[in-house]
């Protein structure tokens, strides 16, 4: 199945509208149909469950309700979104209790028919042959750490993808535009994560952690997959290298280099956002003189 | 009325109902603590309260900065050994210290959490830049960050004001409705 309700999430819809902008197309290129899931509500992400757990499957489960009347599976670009939906589906379907509490008290009657999925794993799901057609302009001159965080692998009886410990389909994707592929063990280590918003001791160790290996093992560049990672490793990348003899590191989504790789021009991926400029290493890598 | 200060096994159970955890399943072999990203911050690691809720010490616990310094990463959880769910126990524990009004001394996450859904409370999306906004005056951070805001500003990427979503009533009744009930 090829159509999908999308889900952007409330960071894709501001901070992150890069991603948002480079997802849609890529998605395009590779005759994914991505139809907005209309009127959705923020997912709950980490607060959420934080303070009441209850509440975390109410706000989730609304959006899976809305998908379910759409008649379609649903895709989220950014981790965290899928990994709450994941979660809530997991638990509601193990727990007919919970499930019949939700239709109780808070008149919320999911089914559990949908599936939902990371936009990662859509596109690393299709078969390489489409993805390999579409490729103009292969990233061959780009050495690029895969960086998976935590919500896309962990739990794996939640996200049920990839490996938790040693995913690989981020690496996959990558090597299949060209790009040379930088093994990292910092690859499932977590940047931070909301902590990353409260408290700069975290970004400086975390983030700063995954940085400093990637720089070490000689990528020029980390490639990414949640807005949230991308928020502690680029948009804060001075608190992380702080006190770090490193150099300013570019950070794209995959969708980013991907859709680079497809011919799209680097504007339309919105790659001159990010706070790392990317620009020297995008224009040499698409054969343009900066 | 439980305890606060003597050991409880009131508070184990209900620890383990809210959780659907067996606390005693864990043998305190450390394999959580040794994979935490954030134990370098907690004096009392992740074991160590596990520990503290099997011996049923309610308000050494719930006190415990060390439960606001867990962003939920599921490293523990993927890698326990009892197949305890080390993450949820957490959630579990920052529920349990919300509804008992114990705060630990590190509470600017949970400021942050608070300003969050009330965001979301209000408009049915999170508004990044308020939320930022808000944090920060009542943190006393005040300019923690203000450096990113004035080229996300230009770029277009943060807008000043947030939409409200069509079926707010929806979202504000599932605030209502959860702050009223029990977690199990």
């Amino acid at each position: 199945m090829s159509k999908f309700a999308y889900y952007p999430g409330c960071t894709l819809e501001q901070l992150a509208q890069e991603y948002d902008e480079s997802a849609r197309l890529v998605g395009k290129f590779l005759g994914l149909e991505f139809t907005e899931l209309p009127d959705w509500s923020c997912c709950g992400a980490t607060p959420s469950h934080h303070k009441n757990y209850l509440l975390s499957l109410a706000l989730a489960a609304r959006n899976l309700i809305l998908t379910e009347e759409q008649g379609l599976d649903l895709v989220a670009p950014c981790p965290a979104c899928s990994n709450r939906f994941k979660t809530a589906h997991h638990d509601l379907i193990s727990d007919f209790d919970l499930l019949k509490k939700l239709r109780q008290k808070f008149d919320l009657n999911y089914r559990g028919e949908i599936g939902i999925f990371s936009l990662l794993e859509v596109i690393s799901n299709l078969p390489f042959d489409l993805i390999r057609e579409k490729i103009v302009r292969p990233l061959d001159r780009l050495r690029v750490v895969p960086y998976y965080g935590c919500f896309l692998v962990r739990p794996p009886e939640v996200t049920q993808f990839d490996d938790p410990e040693n995913p690989t389909s981020l690496d996959n994707l990558m090597e299949l535009i060209g790009a040379q592929v930088v093994p990292s063990e910092y690859k499932t280590e977590c940047c931070g994560g909301v902590l990353g918003i409260t408290n700069n001791q975290v970004i400086s160790k975390l983030s700063g952690d995954i940085l400093e290996t990637a720089q070490k093992a000689g990528a020029q560049a980390i490639v990414v997959a949640c807005p949230l990672c991308h928020q502690n490793l680029d948009l804060k990348q001075d608190v992380a290298r702080s006190g770090r003899n490193l150099k300013p590191m570019p950070v794209f989504y995959f969708t980013q280099l991907m859709g680079l790789a497809f011919g799209i021009n680097p504007k339309d991926l919105g790659i001159p956002k990010h706070t790392v400029n990317p620009m020297r290493l995008t224009n040499s890598l698409i054969g343009v003189r900066s | 009325m439980i305890s606060l200060t003597k050991p409880d096994i009131n508070f184990v159970q209900e620890v383990e109902t809210l959780s659907g955890q067996k606390v005693a399943h864990c043998y305190q072999c450390g394999k959580c603590t040794a994979g935490c990203p954030f134990a370098f911050l907690m004096e009392d690691a992740p074991h160590k309260i596990i520990h503290l809720v099997q011996l049923g010490l309610q308000k050494p616990v719930l006190s415990s900065p060390a439960i606001w310094f867990c962003a939920s990463c599921e490293t523990c959880t993927t890698r326990c050994p009892k197949q305890v769910d080390v993450a949820k126990l957490m959630d579990t524990l920052r529920e349990l210290s919300h509804k008992a009004k114990i705060i630990g001394e590190k509470s600017d996450v949970r400021l942050f959490t608070e300003i969050f859904l009330n965001s979301v409370k209000t408009k049915g999306r999170a508004h990044g830049v308020g939320i930022m906004a808000r944090y920060n005056f009542e943190s006393g951070h005040l300019f923690k960050d203000a450096n990113k805001l004035m080229p996300m500003v230009r770029q277009g990427r943060v807008s000043l004001r947030q939409k409200k979503i069509s079926g707010i009533q929806n979202v504000r009744s599932i605030f209502a409705k959860a702050k009223n009930l029990k977690s199990f």
